[in-house]
C-alpha cells in the first residue's frame, strides 16, 4: 500500500525511523512527490529541506542515509530501466554519494549507446549528461577507488570523440590533471574534424591558465598541430582554430619562427609548440604561401633594378633565415 | 475527512464567493482531482495538473496596480531556483549539454558567492541566461512565480518569509532572494494572483475582486490568530536581465518556534481562517 503523503512530511521530521524513510525515499524515486520535487527543484533537495526543518535532524540523517544505501544496493539500472525513476536516483547519488552507487553509475555510462549525431537513444539522451555530473560528484578530484576513478577517466577521454561532450570531458580532465597533449588524438580530433563550432569552448577551457600553465599550452599546441595536419582534407579548420582564438579576445599572430598567441594588452605572448614535421607543415601550408608572394614581390623589383640600374643584386629567402 | 481536502473544500467556496469570473477554469481542474483527493504538495494529481495550461500558466486574473520604480521581491529554496534557470557555467567548468544543475548545486552556490562578494545584489545575468522559469531536465516547472512588495531582508528572515505565507518546511537552508524592478515592460504582465494560481498552495486566500484590490494579500502564518500579511503578486517568465538576485542563509529555528505547514496545529489554524472569510 502505498505510503500516504499527507502528515507524512511532519512524521519524517518529528518522528523519524528507518521504515519511514525508507519507504519516503521509494515514494520519492517512484514518482509519488512530484509536487515537492518541483517546488525543492529535486529530490535530493527536497530530502534536504526534510532534513534541515528536522527536530532531530541527526537521527533524521542518519535514517535517510541507511535509506538511500538499502535502495542503490538494491537499484539495477541494466536489468529494470526505468528512465524517470533512475534519473532520482542518481539525483540522490549526485547529492549523497554513497560508496554503493559509483560502481552501479560507471556500469550505467559503460553502457550507454555509442553516440552517434543524435546523440542515442532517448533514455541515453536524458540520461547520460546526468550520469557524467554524479560521477563529478564523485571523482571532484583524483581519489579512491583507484580502479574506479581509472574507469572514470577512460570515460571521460572516450567523450572527447563526441562534439556535445568534447568540451565538458577536456575540462573534467584538466581539473583532474588528466589532459596530456596526447589527449586531443586521435578522439578529439575526430570531434574537432565533424564540428569545428566546438573550437572556441575548447580553446576556452585552456586560454584562462595559458600565462601560468605550460601543459595548458602543450594541449592547445596539439590540437593547433592536429588542424595543420588534416588541412589537406579539412583547409578551413586552421582558420577556425584563428577565429577561435580572436573570439577569446586573443591575437593569433603568424611569423617565420610558428604561430604564437598574444594577449591583447600585450602582458603575454605563448608561442604555439611545433615540433620538426609540423614546422615543415606549417611553412608549407601557411606560412609560405605569403612568403611566396614576397618571393614574386621581390622578384619584380629586382628584375625593375636590374633593368634601370643594371648592377647585381641578390636576396635571401627568409626560410633560410 | 482529511483535513486538507476539508482545507481543499473550504477553498474552492471562497474562490467561487471571491472570484466568480474564473468558476469556469476552476472547474477543469477539479476535474483532475478524484472526489476525495485535494491539489497541495504531496498529492499525486501535480503531474496530470502541469498538463492542464489553465494551471500551467498564469491566469488572466486582474491587473495589479503598481507604479514605476517598485520593487519586487522573491524567496525561494536554491535548489528550486537553480532548477528553473538556465546557469551560466564558467569556460573553465562547464556543465554537460543538458544537465541538470541542482546535481551542481555546489558550482552554483560558488558562482553566486563569487559575483555576491562586493554586493549584496548582482544582476541574475552575470550567472544565467534566458528567462526565470525555464524547464530543466530534473523537473517540470509551472511557468509562474510569486512576487511580493514586502523588501525581504536577511535580518528576521523566518518573520518576514510568514508574512508572505511562507513556513519552514518550505525553506532550505540556502535560498535566494530576487528582486524585480517595476517597469513600462513588467508593469503590465503582473497580476494579482487567482484562485488558479494559488489552486496547490494551501495557504493561499484569494482576493476578493468585488472590493477591487490593487494585489493579492498573503496569509500573516506567524499572527496569532492567521491575518492579513503583505501584497502578492504573480507573474509570468522573466527576462533574467530584469532580475537581481542574493543569497539568504536560513537559520535554524528551535522546534517550539518552527512554524510546519504539516503540523495538525497549524492546518487547524489554517482551517479557522478561511471559515473566518466565508460569508
Amino acid at each position: 500500500m502505498r505510503q500516504d503523503s499527507d502528515g507524512v512530511s511532519w512524521l519524517l521530521r518529528t518522528r523519524p525511523s528507518l521504515k519511514r524513510w525508507s519507504i519516503e525515499v521509494r515514494e520519492i524515486v517512484n514518482g509519488n512527490r512530484e509536487g515537492y520535487i518541483s517546488y525543492f527543484g529535486g529530490a535530493a533537495e527536497y530530502v534536504k529541506s526534510l532534513l534541515f526543518n528536522s527536530r532531530d535532524t541527526s537521527s533524521a540523517e542518519y535514517f535517510f542515509e541507511q535509506a538511500l544505501k538499502n535502495l542503490t544496493e538494491a537499484w539495477h539500472p541494466l536489468a529494470n530501466p526505468d528512465t524517470e525513476r533512475d534519473l532520482r536516483i542518481l539525483q540522490f547519488l549526485g547529492a549523497y554519494t554513497p560508496s554503493e552507487g559509483i560502481g552501479k553509475v560507471l556500469i550505467l555510462l559503460g553502457s550507454f549507446n555509442p553516440l552517434d549525431a543524435k546523440g542515442g537513444n532517448s533514455r541515453t539522451r536524458k540520461l547520460r549528461p546526468i550520469v557524467l555530473q554524479v560521477l563529478e560528484q564523485y571523482f571532484p578530484f583524483e581519489q579512491p577507488p583507484p580502479g574506479a576513478f581509472a574507469e572514470y577517466v577512460a570515460q571521460l577521454e572516450a567523450h572527447l570523440a563526441y562534439p556535445a561532450y568534447a568540451t565538458y570531458a577536456m575540462a573534467r580532465l584538466r581539473n583532474l590533471r588528466k589532459l596530456t597533449e596526447d589527449s586531443p588524438n586521435p578522439r578529439l580530433g575526430v570531434a574537432i574534424e565533424s564540428a569545428p563550432g566546438i573550437l572556441p569552448d575548447l580553446l576556452g577551457v585552456l586560454v584562462p591558465g595559458l600565462p601560468e600553465n605550460k601543459q595548458d599550452l602543450r594541449v592547445i599546441s596539439a590540437i593547433y598541430r592536429h588542424c595543420l595536419r588534416v588541412a589537406d582534407n579539412a583547409p578551413d579548420l586552421l582558420l577556425q582554430f584563428e577565429s577561435a582564438a580572436e573570439l577569446l579576445g586573443l591575437d593569433f599572430v603568424k611569423d617565420s619562427a610558428g604561430p604564437f598567441l598574444e594577449s591583447p594588452i600585450g602582458n603575454w605572448r605563448q608561442r604555439i609548440i611545433l615540433d620538426v614535421e609540423d614546422f615543415e607543415d606549417y611553412y608549407v601550408k601557411v606560412h609560405l604561401p605569403i612568403d611566396q608572394k614576397d618571393v614574386a614581390e621581390k622578384l619584380e623589383e629586382v628584375q625593375e633594378k636590374i633593368e634601370t640600374e643594371e648592377v647585381p643584386v641578390s636576396f635571401e629567402l627568409e626560410v633560410a633565415a | 475527512m482529511n483535513k486538507k481536502k476539508v482545507i481543499h473544500d473550504l477553498r474552492c467556496a471562497l474562490a467561487l464567493q471571491r472570484q466568480p469570473e474564473h468558476g469556469k477554469d476552476l472547474e477543469k481542474l477539479l476535474n483532475e482531482l478524484s472526489p476525495s483527493d485535494h491539489p497541495y504538495r504531496g498529492a499525486n494529481c501535480y503531474s496530470r495538473l502541469l498538463d492542464l495550461p489553465e494551471f500551467r500558466w498564469p491566469s488572466k486574473g486582474r491587473p495589479a496596480a503598481l507604479t514605476d520604480g517598485a520593487y519586487l521581491f522573491h524567496l525561494r529554496p536554491l535548489g528550486g531556483f537553480v532548477s528553473r534557470v538556465k546557469i551560466k557555467f564558467p569556460a573553465q567548468n562547464p556543465a554537460p549539454p543538458n544537465s541538470d544543475p541542482t546535481i551542481n548545486l555546489d558550482k552554483v552556490r560558488q558562482l553566486l558567492d563569487e559575483a555576491t562578494l562586493e554586493q549584496p545584489w548582482v544582476s541574475l545575468a552575470t550567472i544565467a541566461e534566458g528567462a526565470y522559469e525555464t524547464e530543466s531536465p530534473g523537473s517540470k516547472p509551472r511557468f509562474i512565480t510569486w512576487w511580493t512588495d514586502l523588501a525581504i531582508e536577511q535580518d528576521d528572515i523566518l518573520r518576514q518569509a510568514y508574512r508572505i505565507g511562507v513556513p519552514n518546511d518550505w525553506l532550505s537552508s540556502d535560498c535566494v532572494l530576487l528582486r524585480c524592478r517595476i517597469d513600462g515592460r513588467i508593469r503590465d504582465q503582473v497580476r494579482i494572483p487567482s484562485t488558479l494560481d494559488g489552486f496547490a498552495s494551501e495557504i493561499f486566500l484569494p482576493s476578493n475582486y468585488a472590493e477591487n484590490p490593487g494585489s493579492g494579500q498573503a496569509i500573516d502564518i506567524g499572527d496569532e490568530p492567521f491575518g492579513g500579511g503583505s501584497a502578492e503578486f504573480v507573474l509570468g517568465p522573466i527576462d533574467v536581465g530584469h532580475i537581481t538576485i542574493r543569497i539568504i542563509k536560513i537559520p535554524s529555528r528551535p522546534p517550539s518556534r518552527h512554524i510546519d505547514s504539516e503540523s495538525p496545529l497549524f492546518i487547524e489554524k489554517l482551517e479557522n481562517y478561511y471559515r473566518s472569510k466565508l460569508i
